[in-house]
């Protein structure tokens, strides 16, 4: 091999692999031919092949970012991010409509914490179907499932809460969300376990802002409400949530929409993985 | 792993080339090359970087496809019918564009 051709393999290192796995040789082939035909101008000659690796190997990285499961897992990420918005905004909707035909005969009648939780349900379910409903053919039962999962699951763990504190709410409506997300995708051999640890994962850890626009939900709603649990975080980053509570300004909505994004991402970053591997998996089948 | 079902919305400049270059038969690498500067008098010179990502593309969106090697043994490609169809309408549709661009007077009149 000569210098010129050995450069010029080194410099296919800037490619993805895959890419120079599979076309490699055949541009040292034609890198060879090329510079046999060019030998006369040598600077003129390495501008150009300089030039037109970077710019094709910049092209090649962006296109291998946005796609297979990268491209999936973005989104997913938007599909789920859109979805807590969605959430945050239904919720905020029922609030709203709830204080505006608010009398004071209905005194001591509260909305269940369950209906917030199949409103999440819902917009989550609806979001993720309406992104990529398609590809992973989720639709209709996908939905109901997570509505019933996520209403029955903020039901127990608002129960259960005073015992088990912040974490355990999120175990507990992780698992009843993860639950019902499985019996949608067990045909496709999506192992229970795996899921449910997921799931309960990828919301034990977006708790800290999702429980507690849950919770201010709650307890703005009923002036006597129970309180799942006491908020020490809310305290501490009274500055992030100060909006959550029935967002009066523009500000205080845009924080809880973010808030709610950033919940959406943490929960598509576990999640997205397994789905991808499980639609490959289908798919080889 | 997901993978989409490749499409190709938009052939770019290197891609129609390679498309215009496949016309005259099966070919590897550097004969694309080398067709489509004299195709082009030189005006157009693809890399190959830029070659090979405009194979890959036409090979994911099945305009294109691998065809028997040649004597030195190097891989060549060859147009699909798909291909030709796809090449056939960008022809059509640059055609139709030049012949609006010679209506409004950018271009010479050919009549």
């Amino acid at each position: 091999m000569t210098t010129p051709a050995r450069v010029y393999a080194s410099l296919l290192a800037l490619y993805p692999a895959p890419f120079r796995d599979r076309f490699g040789a055949q541009m040292l082939e034609a890198f060879g031919d090329l510079q046999r035909a060019r030998s006369g101008q040598p600077l003129r000659f390495w501008a150009f092949v300089l030039a037109d690796l970077l710019r094709s190997a910049a092209r090649e990285h962006a296109a291998a970012c946005l796609a297979g499961p990268r491209r999936f897992a973005l989104e997913w990420g938007a599909a789920c991010a859109l979805g807590a918005m969605a959430a945050a905004l239904v919720a905020n909707s029922l609030t709203w409509i709830f204080s505006y035909f608010y009398h004071p005969y209905l005194e001591g009648i509260t909305l269940p914490p369950w209906s917030y939780g199949a409103l999440v349900g819902v917009a989550l379910g609806v979001t993720q179907v309406a992104a990529l409903g398609r590809r992973l053919r989720i639709g209709f039962a996908w939905i109901a499932a997570s509505t019933a999962a996520t209403a029955i699951g903020v039901e127990t763990a608002v129960a259960v809460a005073p015992f088990t504190g912040p974490i355990g709410y999120g175990v507990v409506l992780g698992a009843f969300v993860g639950a019902g997300q499985w019996t949608v995708l067990r045909s496709r051999g999506l192992q229970a376990v795996r899921w449910v640890g997921l799931s309960t994962a990828a919301i034990s850890l977006t708790l800290m802002s999702f429980a507690v626009t849950l919770h201010t939900k709650l307890s703005g709603l009923n002036a006597i409400a129970h309180s799942p649990f006491t908020l020490p975080m809310a305290t501490s980053r009274g500055f992030l949530f100060r909006g959550l509570y029935a967002p009066a300004t523009g500000a205080d909505l845009a924080i809880e929409l973010a808030v709610m994004a950033i919940c959406g991402l943490v929960m598509a970053s576990v999640t997205a993985r397994p789905l991808s591997s499980l639609y490959g998996h289908q798919k080889s089948a | 792993m997901i993978e989409r079902e490749p499409t190709l919305s938009t052939l770019t400049r290197a891609e129609f080339h390679v498309l215009l270059a496949l016309l005259g038969g099966s070919r590897h690498g550097y004969a694309v090359m080398q067709d489509v500067d004299d195709l082009t008098a030189g005006k157009v010179r693809l890399g190959p970087g830029t070659l090979y990502t405009a194979i890959k593309r036409l090979l994911m969106s099945g305009l294109i496809e691998e065809s028997e090697s040649d004597s030195d043994r190097r891989r060549c490609y060859r147009l699909t019918r798909k291909g030709r169809a796809v090449a056939t309408d960008e022809a059509q549709r640059l055609s139709d564009l030049v012949r609006i661009a010679r209506k409004r007077g950018l271009l010479p009149s050919t009549s």
